[in-house]
């Protein structure tokens, strides 16, 4: 199952599945935030000198893998809690502002 | 379906409000040289190097006792700040490397904002920029409307207009940020022109179309009226052509038209922090020497000695009454009715911020009468669709 | 404006008897008033019955000056050399004069202006006891409050402690102990600043009128202090133009709009370490009322002053208290002088009510009792 995240309203067909808590909300927005800062700094290390490079590199490969990891386990623990409808060849969304979940495929 | 209708249901606030925003001046030149801009001392000899972007950035981020909001807007502002898209570049870069470096509680709670004309929006470098920082990224281009209402304004120093180009680049930027809004600004001339102008906005698929009548005292006799029957135009097409169902105009508010409710100041003068390319802190842009006209710069501090805490007092303690007068105080529509701080410190005739300037009085009375229309019409219109759609929800109270 | 009184500086070497500061003893640049302004406005002043205070230099007079000077009745600020000439009105102490105060006669009746810097304070008490006996009125004032340090404050708070205990110490052996910045704040019910601008303006040497001597001063702030219809700073003098004063209640601070216009910029929003030396002054005020109640047994009905839990005002307009406390000042107000009242508010409410039915706030006033 691929779950995408999108943060304002999509232009993409869905159909809404269910919801999460706002708190839910606030954990997966905050990993998501998280993991778009890491993945953004990684894009920009090429830009910056080698000696900065190498004193954050291990650091932030290991934040990367923990990120990640809370990341997919949100997913993954909510849409067993909740029992979201699924689609082999779908994935699920959640709408920040709502707490909406949607299926999309 | 529950409709909702975008005119209603405009973004709110990122962070609810708890979010230090950030001004970097990158350069005091600009392609264009607007009629209306209040940047009235543009140069190219201004332009701020990374070291000095650098030094702010660590000021910022080390001094968490002064900048101890959850989040932080990286604003880029000139002139025309993709003139320097090499330093914003390089500056967002440090400022990411280094506030992870300190587990600084702003790197995962950004954003980078910058307001540009548009010209080099396709720039293979802006591009790339775009690219590298998609989650964080918000960029506004400002077009204002009609080729003859953007061209009687926005235009080179030789005169010509830049709509023609800067058309050509609404399609990949809507692409790219399918919410993005635009700033519109308004003068005495544009007048006849707003309500075509708005809707030509639509037309492009621009869906958060922002407008503000500028503060300057240019406003002429009569000009209330025409703002007036222009807005009342507008809202029936948006009403009849069920614009409000994917387009925001802020022109169009619930909010505004009632007597005052709040005392607090309009904007975030002094909440904000703006520095420019010598690495002096201003309030807010607008006090920085390039874009005051009568009055000397109102500078807070530096990227040497810090914030003076005694210079930002004044900005701090600015509320509704106590640069109002009693008539603006008493005005039974003044909720909507907005000011520059920037604005007022310039046309004071005390040299202070203590001021309102009030030059836009007539159009915004004018303004609420048209969103009074609006409101009322579009309420008679969502009545009726509800009751033939059979659904239950709730109408939309004021 | 309802000026009560008017200061006089007859020339540009005159002593700063306040926050500013007059450095310019350059001989070519000495300007002294002309005589034929000083005898209009002592004319005039007589015949409105306006006070007077003049404010000496050490230079010599012409001669006529003197003697136009000595035939109105006026209050004289004079500086330490000029100590013998003048047997009466308010002493000017630097503190380069504070090696000579022995030779201060015993003066009980005598008015003391002392102007201290930063460096000076962790010897105020010492600066103080060695006073006593020459003054009635000791009026402190702090030079350049705005370089003050933490450190600094907190000093300056502990001084504050001892002398509060020797005013109660000197209270109970029935000696005189005004010092300004602890008894004053005891019988206030309302602001009492210096209110220049409001109650009273400045003629300087040039010939024009300034909200006080420092605008005269400092060249760069001049058109700020400037008494003409023109200056439309002055509609910020009020307290009800300052979103910071109009809701504190430390109401024996000077409020010195010199000092805000240079500090802040603004001549209606005082620094903050203006703002937090005034409350340790005025907390210490509290312990001081609390003293002379408890140990003095003192019978006289002292205002109550309130705990507060915060040293700026400021913080209290951050966080949005303001209105609560702004509307708890009106009653306030209704304690004051009614003539007074137009002075020192324009609150809507209560000119309106005046206006109405003058016996109103009298009602008030005496429903309150």
């Amino acid at each position: 199952m691929n779950f995408y995240i999108i943060g304002r309203n999509s232009m993409k067909t869905k159909k809404a599945v269910g919801s999460v808590t706002p708190e839910e909300r606030d954990e997966i927005q905050n990993l998501f935030e998280r993991k778009s800062a890491i993945t953004e700094l990684f894009k920009s290390l090429p830009d910056i000198n080698k000696e900065s490079y190498d004193s954050i590199y291990e650091k932030l490969v290991t934040d990367l893998g923990r990120t990640t990891r809370s990341f997919q386990g949100w997913w993954d623990d909510k849409g067993h809690k909740y029992s979201w409808e699924s689609h082999p060849e779908g994935h699920w969304e959640i709408e920040f502002e709502t707490c909406e979940i949607f299926l999309v495929h | 379906m529950e409709i909702r209708n975008k005119i209603e249901y405009p973004n709110g606030d990122w962070q609810n409000g708890n979010t230090k925003n950030v001004t970097f001046i990158v350069t005091e030149d600009c392609q264009l040289r607007c009629r209306y801009c209040y940047i009235i001392g543009k140069n190219t000899k201004n332009v701020m190097s990374f070291d000095i972007a650098k030094e702010s950035l660590e000021y910022l981020l080390t001094r968490r006792d002064i900048f101890s909001e959850d989040s932080v807007i990286l604003d880029f502002i000139g002139g025309e700040p993709l003139l320097e898209i090499e330093t914003i570049e390089k500056i967002c870069n440090y400022f990411k490397f280094r506030s992870f470096e300190l587990d600084h509680p702003w790197f995962d709670r950004y954003r980078i904002s910058l307001s540009s004309n548009g010209l080099l929006y396709d720039n293979t470098r802006v591009q790339k920029f775009i690219a590298k920082n998609r989650n964080h990224v918000s960029l506004g281009i400002s077009i204002d409307g009609t080729k003859q209402k953007h061209d009687n304004q926005r235009i080179y120093p030789n005169g010509t207009g830049s709509y023609d180009i800067v058309v050509k680049k609404i399609p990949l930027w809507l692409q790219q940020f399918p919410n993005a809004s635009t700033k519109v600004t308004i003068s005495h001339e544009d007048l006849p022109f707003v309500s075509e102008s708005v809707l030509h906005l639509c037309e492009l698929g621009i869906k958060n179309i922002n407008i503000n009548c500028v503060f300057e005292p240019v406003w002429k006799e009569n000009d209330e009226k025409i703002f007036e029957e222009e807005l009342i135009k507008l809202a029936d097409s948006f009403i009849t052509n069920k614009l409000y169902q994917n387009h925001f105009c802020s022109f169009f508010s619930r909010t505004i038209g009632k007597p005052i409710q709040s005392t607090q100041n309009w904007c975030g003068v002094g909440r904000m922090l703006a520095i420019d390319p010598n690495g002096n802190f201003f309030p807010c842009v607008r006090f920085a020497p390039y874009s005051l006209t009568n009055k000397s710069a109102r500078c807070v501090g530096n990227i040497k000695t810090g914030i003076d805490k005694n210079k930002l007092r004044p900005f701090l303690s600015l509320d509704l009454p106590f640069q109002s007068e009693q008539e603006c105080i008493e005005c039974e529509v003044a909720t909507g009715c907005s000011w520059c701080q920037g604005a007022n410190y310039d046309l004071s005739t005390n040299d202070s911020v203590f001021y309102r300037a009030t030059s836009i009085c007539k159009l915004h009375k004018a303004r609420v009468k048209a969103n009074n229309y609006f409101w009322n019409k579009y309420d008679r219109i969502i009545r009726e669709q509800r009751k033939s759609n059979e659904i239950h929800a709730p109408i939309y109270s004021t | 404006m309802k000026y009560t009184h008017q200061f006089i500086q007859l020339d540009s070497f005159a002593p700063s008897f306040c926050y500013y500061q007059n450095n310019n003893f350059d001989e070519s640049n000495y300007e002294l008033i002309k005589y034929h302004q000083l005898h209009e406005v002592l004319s005039e002043a007589e015949q409105i019955n306006k006070s007077i205070i003049v404010i000496y230099s050490n230079k010599d007079l012409p001669t006529e000056y003197h003697t136009l000077l000595d035939r109105v009745n006026h209050e004289k600020i004079y500086p330490f050399k000029l100590i013998d000439q003048f047997k009466s009105g308010i002493l000017i102490l630097n503190e380069e004069n504070l090696s000579q105060v022995s030779v201060l006669q015993r003066d009980s009746s005598r008015n003391i202006i002392l102007r201290l810097s930063q460096k000076k304070i962790d010897n105020l008490f010492e600066i103080i006891c060695s006073l006593e006996g020459t003054f009635s009125k000791l009026t402190l004032i702090l030079l350049e409050i705005d370089k003050f340090s933490q450190e600094e404050i907190c000093s300056y708070k502990e001084q504050l402690v001892k002398i509060r205990k020797k005013i109660v110490k000197w209270l109970s052996e029935n000696k005189t102990a005004e010092i300004s910045i602890l008894t004053d704040r005891l019988l206030l019910r309302h602001m009492n600043n210096c209110d220049a601008g409001i109650r009273h303006f400045t003629l300087a040497p040039d010939g024009n009128n300034y909200v006080c001597p420092a605008f005269y001063f400092d060249k760069n702030l001049s058109s700020f202090g400037l008494i003409n219809s023109e200056n439309t700073n002055l509609r910020l003098l009020k307290i009800d133009s300052s979103p910071v004063c109009s809701i504190c209640d430390a109401y024996h601070c000077k409020r010195c709009v010199y000092l805000n216009k240079k500090i802040t910029e603004e001549i209606n929003i005082p620094s903050q370490e203006q703002c937090i030396i005034s409350h340790e002054e005025r907390n210490q005020t509290k312990e001081l009322r609390a003293d002379i109640v408890s140990t003095l047994k003192n019978q006289t009905e002292l205002p109550v002053i309130p705990e507060i839990d915060y040293l700026d005002p400021f913080e209290l307009l951050k966080h949005k208290k303001h209105d609560l406390i702004r509307n708890s000042n009106i009653s306030n107000d209704i304690t004051q002088e009614l003539i007074d009242l137009a002075l020192l508010t324009d609150r809507e409410i209560l000119i309106k009510v005046y206006e109405q039915n003058k016996n109103i706030l009298n009602f008030l006033k005496n429903s309150q009792h």
